[in-house]
């Protein structure tokens, strides 16, 4: 009977094995719906510091139910180590925010310190859990290895935080620059201008000198269109070092400003043969002036100089 | 001869259960048929959970775990659970709540409950609990608050083609 008995729990042992094994790994009932919405509301979020925060609640939720676990004596070996994974699995979860942030050209500054702290905190934990005694020593492996995943996701937004700045400080340096060439391409033609402006009203035989400015002026515009290019290879042979968005994003501000720089000196030099023109009429003038009356006009411009 | 007995009743007891066994495997067998033969063309069947799906084919069966089945339609994301009855509707709602972290309970029925998360960019759950003699399914429809009303309509139509076997 006894040998009967044992036969019969053998073999139903047996049969029902498979499925009370499988419970025991994966989490059933309210549990496990709980981690599948965290993550939903994750992905259903735009703002990828919002969705940080989000996805650390999902840790946060690993961790109670560690502490639960660990409250009851419900857990073996396998329960802690799937708890312990799901934990590792989210520090590449929040890794990839930050890859996506990259990606994207979002500004990492406040990405990097929401999750600087979230991973600090999430340490703490950590090591927390590594003093439980009642956790198996696998389940503490594990732990130990979060914590390297940890650190290596630190110094990967870190590092993220780094190409961004000095992709920030690059454009700076580039609008610097550009407004510094601008600025001097604008210099140089106005006094080409107004040394042409003198001659004018000095009524000299100026057409030659008109010439010359339209030289000069031709020459200083051809310099700053070449120094705006070489400033621009420079800032792509820097930008390049980080093949992301951001970069691009970089290229596309110093188009910008290359533009702008651009219709500034043709703004400049449309001036500059504006004044040509009035120059070139005004000397027309000056010599049928000269033919007709000759002294009055002389003492006309004379006074004409004399003013402040 | 007692001892023949024995052995004779042990092998008897052997090959019954494995019959059981085998039986049960059979039935289940012929449901996963019949459910196939019946609707061939669903969108979704799962023979274990027990659950089809008509749904459109814009939807997109983005994860199967052995309880929940995801589901994804652009900025709509809709779980679908079969769980052992093991809790009343009322606790499931409160705990599915709680695990939700800071919300606002935004309508809720006998057997439903919808809340919007207190965030920049607020996220609508909705949760529809469903009986059945040994288990309960859980229907979980998530969406942007924003984007509740347009996808008020997707969202209705997708639960209700969800077939329960």
């Amino acid at each position: 009977m006894k040998k009967m008995i044992t036969t019969a729990i053998l073999v139903g042992g047996l049969t029902m094995g498979g499925a009370t094994f499988a419970d025991s790994i994966e989490e059933t009932g309210i549990d496990a719906i709980i981690p599948e919405m965290i993550e939903a509301e994750a992905q259903l979020t735009n703002d990828l510091v919002e969705r940080a925060i989000i996805q650390d609640s999902y840790t946060e939720n690993r961790l109670e139910k560690i502490d639960i676990v660990i409250g009851t004596g419900t857990g073996d070996d396998q329960v802690f180590q799937q708890l312990v994974e799901d934990i590792d699995q989210n520090i590449t979860a929040i890794e990839n925010i930050v890859d996506e942030a990259v990606k994207i050209g979002d500004d990492i500054a406040e990405l990097e310190e929401v999750i600087s702290e979230i991973i600090m905190k999430r340490s703490q934990n950590l090591l927390a859990l590594l003093e439980r005694d009642q956790l198996p020593e696998q389940a503490k492996a594990g732990i130990r290895k979060a914590l390297a995943n940890q650190e290596r996701a630190l110094a990967r937004v870190a590092k993220a935080k780094e190409l961004w700045k000095h992709v920030e400080e690059a454009i700076v340096k580039l609008d610097e620059e550009l407004e510094t060439e601008v600025l001097e391409v604008t210099e140089e033609t106005s006094e080409v201008q107004s040394e042409e402006t003198t001659n004018t009203e000095e009524v000299k035989e100026s057409n030659n000198e008109i010439v010359k400015t339209n030289e000069k002026v031709e020459k200083t515009l051809t310099k700053a269109q070449e120094k705006i290019e070489r400033t621009e290879e420079r800032a792509q042979r820097h930008l390049e070092k980080g093949q992301t968005k951001a970069h691009e994003k970089a290229l596309e501000k110093i188009e910008r400003t290359k533009q702008q720089a651009n219709e500034k000196v043709e703004r400049t030099v449309e001036k500059a043969a504006e004044k040509d023109n009035k120059a070139n009429k005004g000397n027309k003038d000056n010599k049928e002036n000269k033919g007709n009356k000759g002294n009055k006009d002389n003492k006309g411009n004379g006074q004409g100089q004399g003013r402040p | 001869m007692n001892v023949l007995r024995h052995r004779a009743v042990h092998i008897l007891l052997i090959l019954l259960l494995t019959a059981l066994v085998g039986c049960s495997k059979a039935t289940t067998e012929e449901v996963v048929d019949d459910i196939l033969s019946k609707d061939g063309n669903n969108f979704y069947d799962n023979a274990e959970l027990g659950i089809s799906i008509e749904a459109e084919a814009d939807w997109v069966i983005e994860k199967e775990t052995s309880q929940t089945v995801k589901f994804t339609r652009d900025d709509l994301i809709a779980l679908v659970s079969v769980i052992p009855k093991e809790k009343t509707v009322s606790e499931i709602k409160k705990e599915l709540l709680a695990g939700a972290g800071e919300v606002t309970v935004v309508g809720e029925g006998l057997n439903f409950i919808a809340w919007k998360t207190e965030r920049k960019e607020s996220i609508r759950t909705q949760v529809w609990i469903e009986e059945k003699s040994d288990r309960q399914i859980v229907v979980t429809m998530m969406t942007p608050n924003d984007s509740y009303e347009g996808n008020r309509e997707l969202m209705d139509d997708f639960r209700e083609t969800i077939k329960i076997h």
